[in-house]
């Protein structure tokens, strides 16, 4: 080694870290704890400090496939239901058509259009659950699975 | 891949959650969220979408007064309003392209003036974030403090 080599410093008492001491704690009659739960950093300052991440594509798939609003709210209604981090959504047709204000029926034959086209996918029959394909709840870091697999392809052509 | 296939990109645009649950609440027709939605298609990360009146009217084939309405009623509900003849901006407070940073400096530089998206306190209450779960109410040994 060189007489200029660089070296690492030498650490001196003040700067290493002091060994985290576990002490085991004993609580006696009448003795008590107060728990403060930390609050997680907000990463986002927007109204309502939540946000939804939309891949591009679902906009143009909107327009081509030309879906109406009722096709749209339930879309809407899906992303915003849909659990952090997995994009499932679990909820029954019946509790879908309360929230729209329209009839059960039309919330299956809505939901099989968009099954048709791809955006939405069942996953379970009975009670009802859902992956949206194109969307998800929180930061990219938490991407649910269902955002990889939505690499597929969509048919323009299939109505 | 087939000719009529078309592979989705990985191009994400933000949403605001609870303007997405207002937008459902509003009497914006199925165009008119069309509309909406192709713009937030075209902006780019200033959130700037650069389609003029007859370029939306034909690509819906509607006339060009209806877009006209269309774009008045979204500005009246702080959506998206028109920049210059050219540009439509969408409001940053409701979508964003780009990264999160982007999105925060295009929210940060809009006018004081700009229209505003008015939100039912009930749907803001909703989305307060919650408290986390009390813990530890069915021990004997453990009992919340006040």
């Amino acid at each position: 080694m060189g007489r200029h080599a660089r070296r690492a410093p030498t650490p001196t008492p003040d700067t290493v870290a002091e060994a985290p001491q576990v002490q085991p704690l004993r609580l006696g009659r009448g003795d008590q704890i107060v728990v403060q739960r930390r609050q997680p950093p907000a990463k986002y300052d927007f109204v309502g400090g939540a946000f939804q991440q939309v891949t591009r594509s679902l906009f143009t798939i909107v327009k081509n496939f030309e879906l109406g609003r009722r096709e749209i709210l339930i879309l809407l209604l899906l992303g915003l239901e849909q659990e952090h981090g997995t994009g499932r959504v679990t909820m029954t047709q019946k509790e879908m058509a309360e929230e729209l204000e329209i009839h059960r029926t039309d919330v299956s034959n809505l939901l099989g259009n968009l099954r048709e086209i791809g955006l939405v996918i069942q996953v379970k029959r009975g009670y009802t659950s859902f992956i949206l394909a194109c969307s998800s709840l929180g930061a990219a870091t938490n991407r649910p699975r269902s955002w990889r697999r939505s690499r597929w392809m969509y048919r323009p052509s299939i109505r | 891949m087939e000719p009529n296939e078309v592979l989705l990109d990985d191009v994400v645009v933000n949403t605001n959650s609870v303007v997405l649950g207002h937008i459902a609440s509003l009497d914006l027709s199925g165009v008119e969220l069309r509309i909406l939605f192709w713009l937030m298609f075209r902006m780019d990360s200033n959130g700037i979408a650069r389609v003029s009146r007859e370029e939306i009217a034909s690509a819906f084939g509607v006339g060009d007064t209806y877009v006209s309405k269309v774009t008045t009623k979204l500005k009246n509900h702080g959506l998206a309003w028109r920049e210059d003849h050219k540009r439509i901006r969408v409001n940053p407070h409701f979508a964003g392209r780009g990264s999160h940073e982007e999105w925060q400096r295009t929210a940060d530089e809009l006018p004081a003036d700009a229209p505003q998206i008015l939100i039912q306190p009930e749907l803001l209450a909703a989305a307060q974030p919650k408290p986390p779960k009390a813990t530890g109410q069915g021990r004997r040994h453990l009992r919340v403090v006040q």
